[in-house]
């Protein structure tokens, strides 16, 4: 099952590898911050994918602590992120790839019965 | 009991039995659905335990959630979680893609359904849908108790109209008594008397009398008569179980004839032309005077309410008797009351009523046929078949 689900994800990654990688997954990896944990912070705020994007364009067009989504804790030794470069056709294409990656529908199995 | 008494019990059975019922029917309904309300209640109350209890699961599988995230599953309910678009995420069962409802609990069939709001929204839920099989046992339980509630209660109304009926009845019922007991203590108190009159009249019939005195005298015959035909049939009427019944076959236009002969002053004095058509050798097996009552009672209304000269027909056929006669005649609408006893349509003339009403019952004593039809102010028929 975990093939069947990694397989198809590594190369949807490998696809948008390219301007993802260039332009996100850098500095992400630098950071150690998982893109994953941060599309599941998200999630948890705003539910849908359209309000995920909303947010997540709004903050990196003009990040601070207020909008971040990233634990108060983990936020207190770090120093907020800058500006994006990118344009927003840009940006939105790569938050786009982003949530498409981790799209929590596609990564959803049934578990057992519990009773 | 008379017929009128048990129309009138009937009748207060039937009004108490419905009008009962339909109050029972009512408060058993308000009951019913309260009850089912009770139970939809508590089947929402479960499921809202449950709701939650499915929420920390997703709190769990949402913190755990890796590569692939395991959705909780149960065998008690199925679940669906949808976005705050209201768009599907993932479900245990065919749910539809977008959620349109706004109700919080509903029920479809023999299932029922559950909605709830998740915040934080684990795994992006916003609300997580619930479906699970309704639990029958209460709601069997509920009919039941409601069908032996109405049985019950039925015997119950049943059992207690009668009484209620029976308790109404009773000053009706006193009421016939009373006039039954008059009628049969006049009916002892009248024997002597007409028999004596009766018995006077034959021994001086054939004594030589003026035209005036045999006028006056034939008057006296008819109305003794015409007492003698009351007195009878009051007997008839009350004293019947006293009688003796020697039914045999008898010879039924000899009987005719001498009933006629019996009533050949009175269908003299109205002026009356008869015509007779009887068929040779006609046999009925009946008691002698049980026919002469029911011939009695119908030639005797045929004279009663005929005009002056006017005709009477009596034909006697192998299975028929009929006479017609071209009297005053009975409206459609009372015509469905000639049997009742003491009806009476014309009180211009004499009598009870109770005539037709001993026609009736000696028709029904030997199982024979009566018909009767008339046309008012042209002619009136009695048939009886036999």
């Amino acid at each position: 099952m975990v093939k069947i689900i990694f397989m198809p994800l590594l190369f949807t990654i490998g696809s948008f590898a390219n301007n993802f990688e260039s332009d996100c997954l850098k500095c992400h990896k630098q950071s150690a911050i998982p893109m994953d944990m941060i599309y599941k912070r998200y999630l948890l705020e705003f539910s849908s994918h359209e309000d995920m994007k909303r947010a997540m364009v709004n903050f990196l067009k003009n990040p601070t602590k207020q909008k971040s989504m990233l634990p108060k804790g983990l936020l207190m030794g770090m120093s907020i992120k800058e500006k994006s470069n990118l344009s927003d056709k840009q940006l939105e294409d790569r938050i786009d790839e982003y949530l498409k990656i981790y799209d929590i529908k596609k990564r959803i199995v049934p578990g057992r019965p519990t009773i | 009991m008379q017929v009128a008494e048990r129309k009138s019990l009937y009748r207060f059975i039937g009004v108490y039995i419905v009008s009962t019922m339909l109050l029972v029917i009512v408060a058993v309904s308000f009951y019913y659905h309260h009850e089912m309300s009770n139970i939809e209640n508590r089947q929402k109350d479960t499921m809202d335990g449950w709701s939650k209890e499915f929420v920390n699961e997703l709190k769990s599988a949402h913190q755990n959630a890796g590569d692939e995230v395991e959705y909780p599953t149960n065998k008690r309910f199925e679940s669906a979680i949808y976005d705050n678009k209201r768009k599907l995420i993932y479900a245990t069962f065919k749910a539809p893609k977008l959620l349109k409802n706004d109700e919080m609990f509903w029920v479809s069939g023999d299932k029922s359904y559950f909605i709830t709001k998740v915040s934080p929204h684990f795994l992006g839920t916003t609300f997580l849908m619930i479906k699970s099989n309704i639990d029958m046992a209460p709601i069997d339980k509920l009919q039941k108790q409601i069908i032996y509630f109405f049985i019950a209660s039925f015997l119950i109304i049943i059992l207690a109209s009668y009484l209620l009926g029976r308790l109404f009845m009773r000053p009706l019922r006193d009421a016939y008594s009373v006039l039954d007991d008059f009628i049969k203590d006049t009916t002892h108190e009248l024997n002597t008397p007409i028999h004596t009159i009766l018995s006077n009249i034959e021994l001086i019939e054939d004594t030589p009398k003026s035209k005036e005195i045999q006028t006056s005298f034939d008057r006296i015959e008819i109305a003794s008569k015409t007492l003698n035909g009351i007195y009878k049939d009051l007997v008839f009427l009350k004293l019947q179980q006293d009688m003796v019944v020697t039914s045999k076959y008898i010879d039924i236009g000899k009987n005719i004839y001498e009933r006629i002969e019996y009533f050949k002053l009175s269908i003299k004095s109205k002026r009356l032309n008869l015509t007779t058509n009887i068929a040779n050798d006609v046999k009925c097996k009946i008691d002698k005077h049980h026919f002469a009552r029911m011939f009695d009672n119908l030639l005797s209304n045929a004279i009663k309410y005929n005009n002056l000269d006017g005709n009477i027909t009596i034909i006697c056929t192998d299975d028929m008797l009929l006479i017609e006669n071209d009297g005053i005649g009975i409206s459609e609408k009372n015509l469905k009351y000639a049997m009742d006893r003491f009806k009476r349509f014309d009180k211009s003339v004499g009598g009870f009523g109770i005539g037709l009403s001993v026609v009736s019952k000696i028709v029904k004593m030997y199982g024979f046929d009566i018909s009767i039809s008339s046309v008012i102010n042209k002619t009136t028929k009695v048939e009886i078949k036999w």
